[in-house]
């Protein structure tokens, strides 16, 4: 029959996020998937370049609103690399709570987009209830629910208190249950496994041929994940990625899952070993140099260039989103899947084109 | 962390020796070099540890794509396509530069501007440039402060106004209270940095222009202040024949007979005016216009009008006319002038305003001991700025509120009985403030030796001069370019604002100087008032600001124990390195964020 190219997003009703593709379908079936970005384009590396390097943490921050705190985080380390700072252990481990509750935080949206974007809003409901509670988390000790603003060059700007660790602490444990119980309601119901299980198939082969990056590679089978790494204070934490070898969207959503619950351990374990000490260093000298960094968001690897010049101001940012990567297997999985399909594999990516478009 | 550099023949095997060895491709970052790109690719060489390959290619040079090497490269390759303009050969999948929504995408993001320069649409016009009246480049003169060009900031400030050694005396500074530190802090000391660069430089030293070829055309001048002086300046300047006339026997205006000698020293003002004078500005002095008729008789093409406002308003109280009750404006130009004052011991000086508080502290100066300023309202509304109000305190002069005369006797010994009312704020009036009330019954008297009355000036014209005025304020009826109705005869300054400033009047000076070199038909303008979009403009970094510091460098002044028996200048002098530090403070508000 005949070709039609269907334009989807960047607004478009089913679609949580502005991705403008372009789709060649013929019979219902999507033949080809073109992309284009820029829908949300800021320009935030010439700004960065433009403002004093301690200030750009709080602009890259703005680079995604879910992904906030390890996209400052990346930065700041990328940059004290390259101006003689050391970060006190203190400051590390607040910041592996911070970026764990992050990564709970965006898992749990996820999960509810999932559920919404199949039509299971009263599952959806939930889950954003129990997010709540993490956001509160998160107000509490920051300030903020959104946009945490607390990473600096050389360490944080806030400390929490033993009476909040302990209150993280004991809110993670009360939640716990009421998690786990609804993840299994999302995983065992049969409409998701109908629409989630063999689609959007992803091979091993293809993943690592394609570059696909985070919970969209570990779905896949590829053991990737960069707190192996130990960047922050991860070395100090008993830590192993998640991996799932079917390759669809069902085995992506069990891995954020059960990532979700993984963020909760290393949460445990980083309050039962914080030590004390100072949250944050000075800064030894102003960036001179190149550095490159890779951070594990919640979407996936983040890899940050800084190179600075000994001036107050850094001469280049790059930031290369994990989305960004995740657009090719993106485009790859669409191939040949029915047109209904299609905004769940999209999601099944856990598509951040903030992200991807700076 | 190594980033291996390569060149174009070596960059393929290069990265086929990284696919093979197995490393997984991240990224490629691009950088604008100018004439040149430079990319890096990074790779995962494993367990997340990067490693990268620099390529330097020049501006205009395609650049091979490793999308065959690793397929996924074409997204961040189409980016660079877009981004920087970069024509990659061999792209599976090419956008065709229209991977960016270009509807979005204002410029090129990341290619770097050509010059040096910033894009126009970031350069502003700074409040501190935009409050002054006379247009003054004020965020220019404070950086080239703080770079210790003294020289070229005093020729900045001079394309603007011809008196900077006076303003930087006695200006009221507008710059200073739109200054945005002024919301949190102490602005920046744009004023006293005027006073720096003019006192360093030294008025004989000032760049004064060369008069331009001789038009044949007179003008003449009535009123050697500031308007008067602003537009000799400039008329001379542009070649025409200028003649000054003066009422007094001392040039400068108001800011001669008006300011106190411990502002404004009477060599500081007589050098600025001489510096015009020497331009070829004939000067008379006790020469009093009466009409402008009589000057166009004399050959004069056209008559520039800056009498001022030196016409003190009556209390209009009983025995206002008696002895003692003296006239601010005629008590001033006598103690400035050097005459004798003839003021006693224990003074009332009626008013609010700055004329006022300099009543009082010249009054201190010429032995009164007891110094009272009567004021109808609170501190809130008096018009007096808060510095002056302060020196005056510091001075021993009692300030009291909310109290006003009704009438003046004779009372014994020589004195004068002044009975007195307390009030109290009522409704707002058509300025806006409080309105004072009587308190009915309480009445009461004070005896004093001098009363001095300081409640404002009328403008001053004389009666049939021949120039359109206002019905009910007497002022002269001139527009914003100081053109009157009447043809040929152009005005400003006070006698057309009412007692308004120098730098006011400077301004109407200038402006009325191009009215009237126009009307004489030719086409001269003082430098433009405009902002100079391309100059290039250094933002102090946050680093040099926090070194500057939050609140400024205080202004050094006698105490008021020494000062207040002379008339020697209460402001001292900046030395070099607090000028650089106050100017530093600066944050250069042109320069948008």
């Amino acid at each position: 029959m005949a070709k039609i190219v269907v334009p989807f997003g960047p607004q478009h009703p089913v679609l949580p996020e502005p991705v403008h593709l372009t789709l060649v379908m013929e019979d219902d079936v999507v033949q080809q998937a073109v992309p284009a970005i820029g829908y949300c384009h800021r320009g935030i590396e010439r700004l960065s370049e433009r403002k004093d390097f301690q200030q750009v943490p709080f602009i890259v921050e703005r680079i995604c609103g879910i992904c906030n705190f390890m996209h400052a985080m990346a930065y700041c380390q990328s940059v004290e690399k390259i101006s003689d700072t050391v970060v006190p252990p203190r400051a590390e481990y607040l910041r592996v709570i911070w970026a764990e509750l992050n990564r709970i935080r965006s898992h749990l949206l996820w999960l509810g987009l999932l559920a919404d974007a199949i039509g299971f809003e009263s599952v959806f409901m939930q889950f954003w209830k129990i997010r709540e509670k993490f956001i509160d988390l998160i107000e509490v000790t920051t300030g903020a629910r959104i946009i945490l603003s607390t990473n600096i060059v050389g360490g944080v700007r806030r400390d929490i208190t033993p009476e909040l660790l302990k209150r993280i602490d004991d809110d993670l444990r009360e939640v716990r249950p009421d998690l786990e119980s609804l993840g299994n309601v999302l995983l065992k119901d049969y409409s998701i496994k109908q629409r989630a299980i063999g689609k959007g198939v992803l091979s091993h082969d293809d993943a690592h041929k394609l570059g696909a990056v985070g919970p969209t590679a570990r779905g896949s089978g590829i053991n990737t994940d960069n707190r192996v790494r130990g960047y922050a204070a991860y070395d100090e934490l008993a830590f192993e990625p998640i991996i799932e070898t079917a390759g669809d969207s069902y085995a992506r959503t069990l891995v954020r899952y059960r990532e979700t619950l993984q963020a909760m351990d290393l949460i445990h374990e980083a309050i039962a070993k914080i030590p004390d000490g100072e949250i944050s260093a000075h800064i030894g000298k102003w960036p001179e140099g190149e550095s490159f960094e890779l951070v594990e968001q919640p979407r996936g690897e983040v890899f940050y260039y800084v190179k600075g010049n000994g001036t107050i101001n850094i001469e280049r940012l790059k930031v290369r989103t994990p989305t960004f990567n995740n657009i090719p297997p993106l485009l790859h999985m669409l191939e040949g899947c029915r047109m209904e399909d299609v905004p769940i594999i999209t999601l099944s990516i856990d598509p951040c084109i903030s992200c991807t478009e700076r | 962390m190594t980033a291996t550099a390569v060149d174009i023949k070596e960059f393929i095997p290069a990265i086929q020796a990284m696919q093979a060895s197995g490393a997984r491709f991240v990224t490629a970052s691009g950088v604008d070099h100018g004439d040149s790109f430079e990319i890096i690719y990074s790779f995962d060489i494993g367990d997340s540890v990067l490693d990268s390959i620099r390529l330097v290619v020049p501006k205009g040079e395609h650049v091979p794509s490793v999308s065959g090497i690793f397929p996924y490269a074409f997204m961040i390759e189409n980016e660079l396509q877009d981004c920087f303009g970069i024509d990659f050969t061999g792209l599976p999948i090419n956008a065709g530069r229209h991977l960016l929504l270009e509807q979005s995408a204002m410029e090129l993001p990341l290619v770097k501007p050509e010059g040096g320069v910033d894009p126009t649409f970031t350069r502003r016009v700074a409040p501190c440039r935009d409050a002054c009246p006379a247009g003054i480049d004020v965020p220019g003169y404070v950086r080239l402060i703080a770079e210790g060009k003294e020289a070229e900031a005093l020729a900045r400030v001079l394309e603007q106004n011809p008196l900077p050694a006076i303003c930087g005396r006695v200006c009221f500074a507008p710059c200073e209270t739109a200054c945005r530190q002024n919301l949190d802090s102490t602005p920046v000391a744009i004023r006293f940095l005027k006073r720096y660069i003019s006192d360093t430089v030294g008025i004989e030293n000032y760049p004064t222009p060369k008069p331009m070829e001789s038009t044949g055309k007179k003008v003449a001048i009535v009123g050697a202040g500031p308007a008067g002086l602003t537009a000799a300046y400039y008329l001379r300047w542009w070649g025409h024949d200028v003649t000054i006339f003066e009422r007094e026997a001392v040039a400068g205006g108001m800011m001669r007979t008006g300011i106190p000698d411990y502002r404004l020293p009477p060599k500081v003002l007589d050098a600025e005016v001489k510096r015009i004078t020497d331009m070829g500005v004939e000067l008379k002095l006790n020469a009093e216009i009466k009409c402008a008729d009589d000057l166009f008789s004399q050959g004069f093409d056209a008559v520039f009008a800056g009498t001022g406002a030196d016409k003190n308003k009556s209390l209009r109280c009983e025995g206002e006319e008696l002895d003692g009750v003296l006239n601010c404006i005629s008590f001033l130009k006598d103690a400035n002038l050097g005459k004798d004052t003839g003021i006693g011991n224990k003074v009332a000086v009626v008013g609010g305003g700055n004329s006022a508080i300099d009543a009082a502290r010249v009054a201190v100066r010429e032995g009164a001991a007891d110094v009272h300023i009567l004021y109808r309202r609170t501190r809130k509304e008096m018009p007096a700025t808060e510095a002056e109000i302060v020196t005056a305190e510091e001075e021993g002069i009692t300030i009291s509120y909310l109290v006003a005369p009704v009438k003046v006797t004779k009372g014994n010994n020589n004195q004068l009985a002044i009975e007195l009312v307390k009030m109290e704020l009522g409704e707002p009036d058509s300025s806006g403030r409080r309105r004072p009330v009587v308190i009915e019954g309480s009445e009461y008297v004070e005896e004093f030796d001098n009363v001095i009355t300081a409640i404002g000036q009328d403008s001053s014209v004389p009666e049939n001069f021949g120039i359109p005025m206002h019905p009910k304020w007497g002022s002269v009826l001139a527009d914003e370019e100081g053109i009157t109705e009447r043809d040929g005869v152009f005005s400003g300054g006070d006698v057309v604002r009412g007692p308004s400033s120098v730098i006011e009047s400077i301004r109407d000076g200038k402006h009325a100087a191009t009215s009237i070199d126009h009307f004489l038909g030719f086409d001269h303008h003082p430098p433009s008032e405009a902002l100079d979009k391309s100059a290039f403009v250094y933002r102090s970094s946050s680093k040099e600001r926090e070194q500057a510091g939050d609140t400024r460098v205080p202004i050094p002044e006698v105490e008021a124990e020494n000062r207040k028996h002379d008339f020697t200048e209460v402001e001292l002098q900046y030395t070099r390195d607090q000028a650089i530090k106050e100017a530093s403070r600066c944050w250069r508000c042109d320069w948008n964020e």
